[in-house]
């Protein structure tokens, strides 16, 4: 997967109309709430079989961080 | 490790018994302070739509007696011939004696059947069958499995995380020893490490109830629960389900010599309907072999889900050639298990609101 992509299959987790950037910060967002980091969870897991513990996000603040820890 | 393969052993029944309140989460917008975006979008993903409470005074013996006495009149089952009750709650209606002496009493069975209770959530009814197989293994002829709960009653009604998930229902099962039958295997796991991803943390001998443990508090996120009601880590278990259950269902169609393709119908406990697509995507199982919509339906219906999911959606299924099933339940303790095994003449009858009156929306 690409930046790209990553990109717009974050798009389609956060369901937002919003345009998102790598640098933009998560917490601004109304749609990054608790069903999102659930979907992020799954998304991290089946595609990059990375495992997310909820401790995780605590530091994870932009769509960079994220990923980052799906390592592209 | 705990693996078992039973011969000659099949299921003759199911029923399912819903309880009498019909609650639509369309009317409860308070979980969600009113706000219709995030409604409409818990709708969608998870699946909240519908589910069913018990009224204060039906408990889960009800429910269970109900279900059980439908499904022997149904399959002309005589009480005598009746070797054992095991009853699944975690929601019984004494902490002593069990259910199962209950349903003993109230349906007149004779003494010679032998009754217990079985403490089990999600995970319940998989535990309940293998249970029952075993003990058919061992000689006895016929078993009535009861599951069910009515977890509205721990779950505060403050608490969006718990209150809009669950639904009441019991059900029974008739385990048989049928010499046509063919083989079912069996696989059950348990972490005791998770037990704080979801408890009811006082009220029993460890923390007594006391004014403090009733005492109502609300968390960071503004959900209201007393120490007495039921808490979950939905963070932590959904975790959980994401790690071990596609790993525990390739572990069972490893064990049962099975592919996907020879399973006709994957029978997942019915958690809510984002988990149990979830799992069926991340298993690579097509979503028209398995039930996923009985959350929005019932809501999270703990042991009765399995059977609930089969007198739903499957209940025509079983009457010409075998049809092999695989179900699988996951949950507190933690604990989870999985069986795959095959399912032919068996009879399910169609879900009943408790009393058998018509439901009452609220």
């Amino acid at each position: 997967m690409d930046r790209n992509e990553f990109l717009t299959q974050m798009q389609d987790i956060l369901q937002t109309d919003e345009e998102l950037s790598f640098d933009m910060n998560l917490d601004d967002l109304e749609e990054w709430d608790s069903l999102s980091k659930m979907a992020t969870v799954a998304f991290l897991d089946s595609n990059f079989g990375v495992k997310t513990t909820f401790s995780d996000f605590e530091s994870i603040k932009t769509i960079e961080d994220i990923a980052k820890k799906a390592g592209i | 490790m705990a693996k078992s393969i039973f011969k000659n052993i099949s299921i003759k029944g199911l029923s399912i018994v819903l309880g009498e309140e019909k609650r639509v989460f369309a009317n409860e917008p308070e979980y969600y302070n009113n706000d219709e975006e995030q409604l409409a979008k818990l709708k969608k993903m998870i699946g909240f739509d519908t589910r069913y409470w018990s009224k204060p005074e039906t408990t889960t013996a009800d429910l269970c007696r109900q279900a059980a006495k439908n499904l022997l009149e149904k399959l002309n089952i005589d009480k005598n011939s009746v070797d054992a009750i095991i009853s699944v709650t975690q929601t019984p209606d004494y902490y002593m004696p069990g259910n199962a002496h209950v349903i003993h009493r109230d349906l007149e069975f004779p003494k010679e059947t032998a009754a217990f209770d079985m403490e089990f959530g999600c995970s319940g009814y998989v535990y309940g069958l293998w249970t029952a197989f075993m003990m058919i293994n061992s000689g006895l002829k016929r078993v009535l499995l009861l599951t069910g709960d009515t977890l509205s009653k721990s779950a505060n009604k403050k608490d969006r995380t718990e209150a809009p998930l669950f639904g009441d229902s019991g059900s029974a099962t008739v385990i048989e020893y049928n010499e046509n039958a063919g083989a079912s295997y069996f696989m059950l796991k348990s972490d005791g490490n998770g037990i704080e991803s979801m408890l009811q943390p006082a009220g029993a001998y460890r923390t007594p109830s006391t004014d403090e443990t009733r005492k109502e508090i609300a968390d960071k996120n503004g959900n209201i629960r007393s120490q007495e009601n039921i808490y979950m880590n939905g963070f932590e278990i959904f975790n959980f389900t994401l790690s071990e259950q596609p790993k525990l269902m390739n572990e069972i169609l490893e064990f049962s010599n099975t592919t996907k393709e020879d399973i006709d119908y994957f029978v997942l406990h019915q958690a809510n309907v984002y988990i149990v697509e979830t799992i069926l995507k991340k298993a690579k199982i097509p979503l028209e072999k398995a039930p996923s919509k009985i959350f929005a339906k019932y809501g999270n219906q703990n042991s009765a889900s399995i059977p609930s999911a089969i007198c739903e959606d499957l209940r025509d299924k079983f009457n010409d050639r075998a049809k092999k099933v695989l179900m699988q339940g996951f949950g507190i303790g933690l604990s989870w298990g999985a069986c795959v095994l095959d399912m032919k003449d068996t009879v399910c009858l169609q879900p009943e609101i408790y009393g058998g009156a018509d439901e009452i929306q609220i």
